[in-house]
């Protein structure tokens, strides 16, 4: 089953939704027999000198693609995928194994999603006590005294009678 | 108006705003913190690329500060306001520029490690990058960005009862405020309103927001609202506004007295009045046989005679009459047994807008003058007027301290105020019969312990003593004069915690939020409490818990 790839350089971290992609080429792979859609297997042709099955765009240099390349996308399958590994078969022909990325393939289905927010960058209420603020273990100690205070002394005299 | 504000992510404000003068108090600032701001009739926004354009002359400037002003910090002053007057400051050389230069000349804050300008007459507009955040004209301003600890003081006077303010959603924070560690991220106190406000009242509103009371006109609140109390889908019935009640308020003091009997009589003597009677008492215009119709010994007639700790207005002068004798001696009598004092109140702000402010991370006790010391709820008194007032029972000393949080007294201690003046020998003779009687007994006991022992006992009667004391003065009993001897002022004693934010704490850790919300509709970094992917997803049921699991652990949207 032969199909069209997406070759790019990933550069955020696995939790990020729209992540900073680079393409580096689109290439037409095969896919290894019996693997999974989740963890595809895809042979490639990339040599030296040439690369003959560039579908689009400029050719990218062979150590481009063999150093850069850590992130794929297979349209057929509508997924983004992590590069695993990338072993070479024999002279030109590599399988690069992936992984889904299913925070980036499914990334309009996840915005159409409604849940109960534990945590956020921009949206808090800082009364409810989750332990997320830290102090120190030396409290300021403020005294504020009330603004009117006693004054004087007097004798005070109790007698019987009128 | 005068206004208070204590509401910054890290170190303590006083903002006092008067008719006339505006003061700027900053101090207890960390060393951590990198940058703090203060500015008047203007707004701020800081980052490195802050420029301020001033489009007028400046004829005086007025600049104080508690410790010595940095040279960077005088460099800056005059290069931007060359005519200002700094006092005791030699302004360096080569610092001078026309009005015309100064018309739309830039400053290029760079770091703004201090950054200071005055002006009288002068228009300002600040720009930050190419979007201008800030116009304002008001006849002097005082703004200064520096890194030191301490206080820093504007005092500014507007000849224009106006002063416009023009608060920026870009520049994240408000006009009259104060702000620290602000360069790159936006704390979470930081409120964000993108309103102009131009009157006084809107000064109001702004500070009312800043102290936490309830947002007015179209300031935005940028607290999440984490939904009702009572919820929906399910559960037992009832929630919060089914909980309401009555303020109880301070009481009236007792209608029904001694005094007014008619049997009992109270008087404020002087000390020489208090001779007076002594020499009378003594001698022999006193008519023992007079007396005898009705006593048997003299100082029955006498009820009592104390110290009272708190001065009590002047009575009419009236002549005392020992058991029906005349004493020909004259002394104020009291026409009333109670007296109410009133301490005032003390509002408490909070100090970090959040849960810290709270049970049992800040702690509050009021120390009360012949009462002691005594724990307070602060979950009771914070964001509240707390006004304490004393009922007072002058013949026997006895005083109720009521401490009224917002509507209701929550809290009332007892104690006595007065310390009685023994008469006679059998009455002193009972005062300190149980001390000495404690003296007495250890003592005996320390007796053989050799030529240490009278020293011994006389340490451990020191400290019998001294224990009873400590009790008298903790529950304010009439034993001694421990609490005419203490502090007469009453006053909150408050152990704040110190907060530690990390730099960008809400990139990596986020602050807590407890809110249902559409995944589109957020940004930057989630951690959710439970979500359910929804949609046409074709994706695995495996690929759908991974999703669910990322998003628990947190997810950068």
């Amino acid at each position: 089953m032969s199909f069209t790839i997406h070759l790019y350089n990933n550069k955020s971290d696995r939790n990020v939704v729209d992540k900073n992609i680079t393409k580096i080429a689109t290439m037409t792979g095969t896919l290894k027999e019996q693997c999974s859609i989740v963890t595809p297997e895809v042979f490639v042709s990339i040599k030296a000198d040439s690369h003959t099955n560039v579908v689009s765009g400029a050719t990218p240099s062979y150590s481009a693609v063999l150093k850069n390349v850590n992130y794929f996308y297979i349209p057929d399958f509508e997924r983004y995928y992590y590069k695993t590994d990338m072993i070479s078969i024999h002279s030109g022909l590599w399988l690069i194994k992936g992984k889904s990325d299913p925070l980036s393939s499914f990334a309009e289905d996840i915005k159409q999603s409604t849940g109960i927010l534990q945590r956020s960058e921009k949206h808090w209420n800082l009364y409810i006590d989750d332990g997320s603020l830290k102090t120190y273990n030396n409290p300021k100690i403020v005294t504020k005294p009330f603004p009117n205070a006693f004054s004087g002394n007097s004798y005070v005299l109790a007698v019987a009678g009128n | 108006m005068s206004v208070e504000i204590y509401k910054t992510p890290v170190g303590y404000v006083n903002f006092i705003v008067d008719d006339s003068v505006y003061d700027f108090v900053v101090n207890n600032i960390p060393t951590s913190v990198l940058h703090i701001w203060t500015s008047v009739g203007g707004m701020t926004e800081i980052g490195t690329t802050l420029k301020a354009y001033l489009s007028a002359a400046y004829t005086t400037y007025t600049y104080r500060a508690s410790g010595e002003i940095p040279q960077t910090l005088i460099n800056m002053i005059y290069e931007i306001t060359p005519n200002s007057t700094l006092k005791g400051i030699t302004p360096p050389t080569g610092t001078s520029y026309s009005d015309a230069e100064h018309y739309e000349r830039a400053y290029d804050g760079g770091t703004l490690d201090y950054w200071c300008y005055g002006a009288e007459n002068s228009a300002t507009n600040m720009d930050c990058g190419t979007n201008i955040v800030q116009g304002s004209t008001s006849t002097q301003l005082f703004y200064a960005i520096g890194r030191l600890s301490g206080i820093y003081t504007s005092s500014t006077s507007f000849a224009n009862s106006g002063i416009d303010i023009m608060i920026s959603n870009e520049a994240k924070t408000a006009m009259c405020s104060i702000g620290v560690q602000c360069l790159t991220s936006v704390t979470p106190n930081r409120m964000q309103v993108s309103l102009k406000y131009k009157s006084r009242s809107d000064i109001e509103k702004i500070a009312n927001f800043l102290n936490n009371s309830t947002p007015t006109g179209h300031i935005s609140d940028p607290y999440e609202d984490s939904g009702s109390e009572s919820g929906s889908g399910g559960g037992g019935g009832g929630g919060l506004d089914s909980v309401s009640g009555s303020d109880v308020s301070d009481p009236d003091l007792p209608e029904l007295s001694a005094v007014s009997t008619g049997l009992v009589s109270i008087f404020t003597p002087s000390l020489a009045q208090l001779q007076a009677l002594g020499n009378f008492l003594w001698s022999d215009l006193f008519s023992l046989d007079t007396f005898k119709k009705i006593f048997t010994d003299p100082w029955d007639a006498i009820l009592g005679l104390s110290i009272l700790g708190v001065g009590v207005s002047s009575g009419t002068p009236t002549a005392v009459n020992i058991g029906n004798v005349s004493t020909d001696v004259s002394m104020p009598k009291l026409s009333t047994q109670y007296y109410k004092f009133n301490c005032g109140s003390i509002t408490l702000k909070e100090t970090w807008g959040s849960y810290l402010d709270y049970n049992p991370y800040t702690k509050v006790s009021v120390y009360l003058p012949f009462i002691g010391t005594h724990a307070l709820n602060v979950d009771d008194i914070m964001g509240k007027t707390i006004s304490l007032k004393y009922n007072i029972d002058v013949l026997s000393g006895a005083c109720v301290a009521n401490i009224q949080c917002g509507g209701s007294v929550l809290y009332s201690f007892t104690g006595s105020c007065s310390a009685t003046i023994p008469l006679s020998g059998s009455s002193y003779t009972n005062m300190i019969n149980g001390i000495l009687g404690i003296a007495t007994s250890i003592g005996a006991t320390v007796a053989t312990g050799g030529a240490a022992a009278p020293v011994a006992a006389t340490s451990i009667v020191g400290s019998a003593m001294s224990s009873l004391k400590t009790d008298v003065s903790r529950t304010g009993n009439v034993t001694g004069m421990a609490g005419i001897m203490g502090v007469k002022s009453a006053y909150l004693i408050m152990e704040v915690p110190r907060i530690c934010i990390p730099k960008n704490q809400d990139k990596y850790i986020g602050y807590p939020t407890y809110v249902t919300k559409k995944v589109g509709d957020l940004s930057g970094y989630c951690v959710f409490e439970d979500i359910k992917v929804r949609g046409n997803s074709h994706a695995t049921i495996g690929e759908i818990e991974e999703i669910e699991s990322i998003m628990k652990e947190g997810v950068y949207l």
